[in-house]
């Protein structure tokens, strides 16, 4: 039996509530040096209906700047055990995808086989094709703190009862100003030009994944049905949504131990760390080492159908979102002797709007490129297909 | 013992023109009957006085203890006075008011000038007191000496032989409030015997038969003696008078140095004065912050109130409070400990010598004892902080009968949570405690005691999920006293510990959770004085648990939680014990107990049942038993043994050696670093066996100067079998098959404790130092997993090194100054030992279990305790007490964790106090 999720963590969270008054919470830099470890990271889920991606990776030492270590060039193979073999093929970091969508048996059992490059065997437990049941709706709702993305689902036959979801995310921004001039850095004669709507810098999306485990368990309920779990907390008057958010939700069923596995991972990598929590522990997956059994890996093997869907959620759903842009309007006038200090590399500057006087333009109001180039804000101008409009 | 019998006390009384009464007189008497077998005189009067309707003054310390036949019928006053005191040396009067004056020596006609002055006139004394220098001796010059030199007449002049040896007992008593007198030294220099009042203040001495001077003496109260002529066994009350103040005054004494006479080892006592003067976070006196500073404890962080005493977990320690079992001994996240320091009177921590009375646990015993109430007045204090108040009233019900106090306490914390942010500002918390402890004193040989209990702890956020937890306690003891050498304590009481959690965050998953643990007891215990060479101990006791392991129920109507309710457990632990305290020559004592403890599990249960020779896991779930109700499901048991021998190397050096053994049938289940309140607790089972411990340790003692700077350096080694420990990813709440995420670990501990105390003088406190290891072990692999290999780990509170120095400074009588510096080494911590991407995000990866540690631990306090005037005859007393808690701001780090926030590993260091948090307090007795 399971702890609810909100059980325990609560009191931990208590704790934090008294932080600005008693706890002192400071950055810790472990003075040990970390052991070498390099064990074998697996993660991904059979399914058949998308096509299987497994990522390979190693343990890193933890240090400041952790790099993320791919491995490359091994054989991966999904087994069923009614003698299916399903090959992956490298796509590179550590990516392994099946050749399209996998015919697998709703009644069989999966498992999976890696050959690494340098010859070390792993092998999985066989795991049993779970069945998971549609997502109900994706719904959100409006708290003091923001607003809360949600997932509810159900299954009537009670079978499903562990969930786990993950989520990537879209959002439509804005530039505090929309540039309608772009400068042309050149030495010779720098000048600045009219931007086409090709190179529009106002409308950015930005793109995200779920970087939380996202799982629950209604094995303490009478019925299989999952209310409004929280997915995604967006904080009040934040820029997620300041113009459109989108939202594509995974729905996957567990096993038991599987769901067991990944909680235990959660605990271990982000609770709060407060006096009440539980310790950290040994984290023991389905995959083992058959060259050499003692050698931990960490992952665990799940399998069964996926189930998505994706919502938007406009600003203008919401009754009060007061986003707010960081940024002066129109602040400085730059003249064409300042062009190339203030336009050009490391100047920071991106005209704005010119300055018409007799002959032409004698200037642009310009502003500061983190408020007129949404780009700089971490999201790209390329339009999801998906886009509504 | 000096018991004044005057029904109307008036001043005029010591101006009455009596010259004119007849001595002797035979006049118009009026007859009295009476009948009576043994009986002692102080009893007699009153039934003469009940029956002539005359006063009758008299002072009960010129009787000495024998009792009188008396028969008459219809007879004069006179003629049974004269039988009742013949051979006495005791002479009356009678004056024409009807008063009967009883004097030793010369009859009187009125009462002498100096009758009243007699009495302990304390009160007068106190307000004199109110100077730098030691108080004025002159208004009491005479009137204790009286008492001190008087000589005490004790059995029958003529009665037996006159040599051998004759018991006297008796009651210590403070003479302000009448509350007894605990741990006082009762003491003849030649021959050199000595005893110590228990915690009654009863006292029972074997001398010989003779003249002696008897020396009492205990800290706190003034040193006094009593000259006895002793020619049988006798009764002997003796009133202590508290000392107001000793500044310049060193009492030199050699009796006090308990700690090298006692044959027990690793005992520290602390008295609730000293527990005031010790400054703690938020100026509120707390006994277990204190009790953390002696050698040997240790607690895992700043918000704990777990003890580790020698290498022992946080529920190895057996917390009494008047005989009642506390099973949560923290208040508000563990800032606060759950008793009210105004109600506490002293508390005794056992480490070593287990008295083969207590069991149960494997560390220690800490006894705290609640005080009697004030037998004489109506008194109360009472107390504000910052976060909370306190009350308490205590006095007599039947004056020097019954006495009564009752105290309360409570937070209002809740404007520190309404400074929060917004998010959090419905956030709730508060605690309250009572008290309430009356004593009986039925008759001389009678005396009963009743306390009750109640802590209650509070806490919601932003109205969702509510924690409450309480410990609800009710005892009721009666001592008996058969004879001078033999007396029985008696008690029986009720515990219970519970918490619950609901939430109703969520409509669908609202729940309801909880636990409870409920024990009904009965224990007998008997003290039997044999000779001067032999104290016997002997008793049982038996204890019925009834635990609730958890509940989870739907918290609203919409809610789909389907209950689920563990199945209770039931138990009954009984134990035998007997211990003699031997004293071979002078020099040399031996203390040997032993205890037979005995567990029974009880039905009705539904029992696992495991492979053998497998792990315990649900794969190897064989079957399951049912047991019916009533039945016996398991026994375990065994003897412990209790040993402790101490030789005398000179008056002031003695060398003591241990042993003990000690077993355990109830565990807390807890995965977390600090005692939470959602801790649960489990009773052995056929799966989960008892834990053992024994242990050996040594030590020599030595004092200095008089006595007044005592020095203690101990060691120990200690085994643990059987000790709890988790799986990886273990589930601990509502676990119907909770062995399967258990493992027995062996574990084992040692160290070195060195103690430095001063006690009395201008400067006060101790220095303590401890090295010590505790080291765990889980290497069968049949158990399941190994723990770090099958290695020895050590355990969450292992800090080698620990230093603390605890000082009291007393600038004037109004003002004080007190210190306290500790430093230990930084708690293991299990660090990550690599990180690896895994769900969109960095995580770490944990392996082996604390083998790496946070920073050390630094923390300096300070406080002032400054009292008001002193004048005793003034409405209410008061006094500040303000401080500052971790004067040095040193963010002492809690924990060290790793947490991934936004697809990053990011390291915190985390502390509780982080900076320098100042403090007041107001206290008020009237």
């Amino acid at each position: 039996m399971k702890t609810t999720r909100r059980s325990i963590s609560l009191l931990s969270l208590l704790l934090a509530v008294l932080a600005p008054l008693m706890q002192c919470k400071e950055a810790y830099v472990s003075p040990y040096a970390p052991p070498a470890t390099g064990w074998l990271v697996v993660e991904g889920y059979i399914t058949g209906n998308s096509p299987v991606s497994y990522t390979l990776s190693r343990v890193a030492k933890l240090a400041a700047d952790t790099t993320r270590i791919y491995e490359l060039n091994a054989a991966v193979q999904i087994e069923g055990n009614d003698n299916s073999i399903y090959t992956l093929t490298g796509q590179g970091n550590g990516l392994y995808v099946s050749a399209g969508l996998l015919p697998l048996d709703p009644s069989a059992k999966y498992r999976l086989r890696i050959t690494t490059a340098s010859g070390r065997k792993y092998l999985s437990d066989y795991a049993p094709y779970k069945i998971t049941p549609p997502i109900d709706s994706i719904n959100w709702v409006e708290n003091g703190n923001g607003v809360t993305i949600c997932a509810n689902a159900h299954d009537d036959a009670g079978t499903t009862r562990y969930y786990e979801w993950s989520y990537d995310e879209t959002w439509e921004y804005h530039s505090a100003e929309d540039s309608k001039y772009v400068y042309a850095e050149d030495s010779v004669a720098p000048t600045v030009l009219p931007r086409d709507s090709s190179n529009q810098v106002y409308t950015c999306w930005h793109n995200g994944s779920s970087t939380n485990i996202l799982l629950t368990t209604t094995d303490k309920l009478s019925r299989d049905l999952v209310y409004e779990f929280p997915l995604r907390q967006i904080p009040l008057n934040s820029v997620p949504l300041s113009v459109l958010y989108s939202i594509l939700v995974r729905q996957y069923a567990l096993t038991d131990s599987g769901y067991n596995f990944l909680n235990l991972m959660k605990k271990n990598s982000e609770s709060l760390g407060t006096i009440f929590d539980a310790q950290p522990s040994e984290l023991t997956g389905n995959i083992h080492c058959l060259t050499d059994p003692t050698e931990p890996v960490i992952g665990f093997v799940s399998a069964g159908t996926m189930q998505q869907q994706r919502v938007f959620v406009s600003r203008s759903d919401i009754p009060v979102w007061n986003y707010s842009y960081k940024c002066q309007f129109l602040d400085t006038l730059v003249i064409p002797t300042d062009y190339q200090t203030y336009f050009g590399t490391g100047g920071g500057y991106t005209p704005v709007e010119g300055k018409t006087s007799g002959l032409g333009y004698s200037g642009y109001y310009s502003n500061q490129s983190y408020c007129v180039n949404c780009i700089l804000q971490g999201g790209t101008t390329d339009k999801p297909t998906f886009w509504p409009n | 013992m000096k018991y004044f019998h005057i029904l109307l006390m008036s001043t005029a009384w010591l101006l009455l023109p009596g010259r004119r009464a007849l001595a002797q007189q035979t006049g118009e008497q009026p007859l009295v009957s009476v009948d009576f077998d043994h009986i002692n005189r102080d009893s007699l009067l009153r039934e003469l006085e009940r029956q002539t309707g005359y006063r009758f003054y008299y002072d009960t310390a010129d009787f000495d203890s024998t009792r009188v036949d008396i028969h008459a019928t219809q007879e004069p006053l006179a003629k049974v006075l004269n039988q009742v005191f013949s051979g006495t040396g005791i002479r009356w009067s009678i004056d024409r008011q009807h008063h009967v004056f009883i004097t030793k020596g010369e009859a009187i006609a009125g009462l002498p000038p100096d009758f009243f002055d007699k009495r302990d006139t304390g009160k007068d004394r106190l307000a004199a007191a109110d100077t730098l220098s030691d108080y004025p001796e002159e208004p009491d010059r005479q009137q204790p000496a009286l008492l001190e030199n008087k000589l005490y007449t004790i059995g029958e002049k003529n009665s037996g032989s006159p040599q051998g040896m004759a018991n006297i007992a008796g009651y210590l008593r403070e003479d302000k409030t009448g509350e007894p007198v605990v741990g006082a030294s009762i003491y003849i220099e030649n021959p050199r015997i000595g005893v110590f009042s228990d915690q009654y203040g009863y006292y029972s001495i074997s001398l010989p038969k003779g003249r002696h001077i008897l020396n009492i003496q205990s800290i706190g109260m003034r040193d006094t003696r009593r000259l006895l002529m002793i020619n049988g066994d006798g009764k002997m009350n003796i009133d202590l008078h508290g000392q107001v103040l000793a500044l310049k005054k060193v009492i030199v004494s050699a009796e006090k140095a308990s700690n090298i006479k006692r044959t027990d080892m690793g005992v520290q006592k602390i008295d609730i004065k000293t527990i005031k003067q010790v400054p703690v976070v938020f100026g509120e006196a707390d006994v277990l912050r204190v009790v953390m500073m002696l050698p040997g404890v240790k607690t895992v962080g700043d918000a704990s109130t777990g003890l580790n005493v020698r290498g022992g977990s946080a529920d190895q320690n057996l917390v009494l409070f008047n005989d009642a079992t506390i099973y949560n001994t923290a208040h508000f996240f563990g800032m606060f400990s759950a008793f009210n320091p105004e109600v506490v009177k002293d508390v005794e921590l056992y480490k070593s010598s287990i008295p083969a009375q207590y069991g149960g646990r494997l560390s220690s015993v800490l006894d705290i004892s609640s005080r009697e109430g004030n037998k004489k007045d109506i008194t109360g204090s009472a107390g504000i902080g910052l976060l909370t108040s306190r009350l308490n009233i205590e006095g007599p019900i039947v004056k020097d009968k019954t006495s009564f106090i009752l105290g309360g306490r409570t937070t209002y914390a809740n404007w520190l949570l309404n400074l929060l942010p917004d998010q959090y500002r419905n956030s709730r918390a508060s605690f309250y405690d009572l008290n309430l402890n009356i004593s009986y004193e039925i008759d001389k040989k009678n005396n009963l005691f009743i306390t009750g209990y109640l802590s209650q702890d509070r806490f919601n956020l932003n109205n969702d999920t509510t924690y409450s937890y309480g410990n609800r306690n009710a005892s009721l003891k009666w001592k008996h006293i058969f004879s001078n050498k033999f007396f029985s304590v008696l008690s029986t009481g009720y515990d219970r510990y519970q918490y619950k959690i609901s939430s109703s965050m969520n409509p669908v998953d609202a729940y309801k959770m909880g636990f409870d643990i409920n024990q009904l007891y009965f224990r007998a215990n008997f003290n039997y004085f044999l000779s001067a060479a032999h104290t016997l101990q002997f008793g049982l006791s038996t204890l019925h648990y009834k635990l609730h392991p958890g509940y989870y129920q739907p918290g609203d109507k919409g809610s789909l939680v389907t209950p689920v309710v563990l199945q209770s457990e039931q138990a009954l632990e009984s134990a035998l014990y007997l211990s003699d305290k031997y004293s071979i020559g002078a020099a040399f004592s031996l203390e040997g107990g032993i205890r037979y403890s005995l567990f029974n599990e009880l039905g009705p249960a539904q029992v696992n049942n495991y492979a053998p020779g497998l792990p315990v896991t649900e794969d190897n779930l064989v079957s399951t038993t049912a047991y019916g109700s009533g039945k016996t499901i398991k026994t375990y048991g065994g003897p412990e043994y209790r040993i402790s021998a101490r030789y005398l190397l000179t008056d002031n050096l003695s060398v003591k050696a241990g042993y003990n053994t000690q077993r355990q049938y109830i565990h807390m289940i807890s995965n977390t670093t600090a005692m939470a309140p959602t801790d649960i607790w489990k009773l052995s089972d056929p799966n989960i066996r008892p834990q053992y411990g024994d242990q050996v340790s040594l030590g020599l003692y030595r004092n200095f100067k008089a006595n007044t700077i005592e020095t203690s350096v101990e060691v120990y080694y200690k085994h643990i079998q059987d000790f709890l420990d988790y799986k990886s990813g273990a589930v601990l709440v509502l676990n119907p098959h909770i062995e399967t995420d258990l493992i027995e670990t062996q574990g084992k501990a040692y160290g070195v404790e060195l103690l430095i105390k001063k006690l009395t003088g201008k400067f006060n406190g101790w220095f303590s130092y401890t090295w010590s290891r505790t080291l765990l072990r889980q290497d069968d692999p049949n158990a399941g997993e190994l723990i770090n290999n099958g290695n020895y780990y050590p355990a969450n509170y292992d800090k080698p090194n620990d230093a603390t120095f605890v000082g009291n400074y007393r600038v004037s009588h109004r003002f004080s100054v007190s210190l306290n510096t500790t430093y230990s080494t930084g708690r293991p911590i299990t660090l990550p030992i690599g990180v690896y991407w895994f769900a969109g995000s960095e995580r770490t990866l944990y392996a082996d279990r604390n083998t790496y540690r946070i920073p050390d631990y630094f923390r300096t306090d300070l406080s002032m305790n400054i009292e008001g005037n002193h004048l005793v005859h003034q409405r209410t007393h008061n006094s500040w007490t303000l401080g500052v808690y971790n004067l040095t701001g040193r963010k002492n780090p809690y924990s060290v964790y790793y947490v991934s926030e936004n697809g990053v590993v990011n390291g915190y260091k985390l502390s509780i106090f982080g900076s320098a948090i100042p403090f007041v307090n107001f206290n008020i007795r009237f």
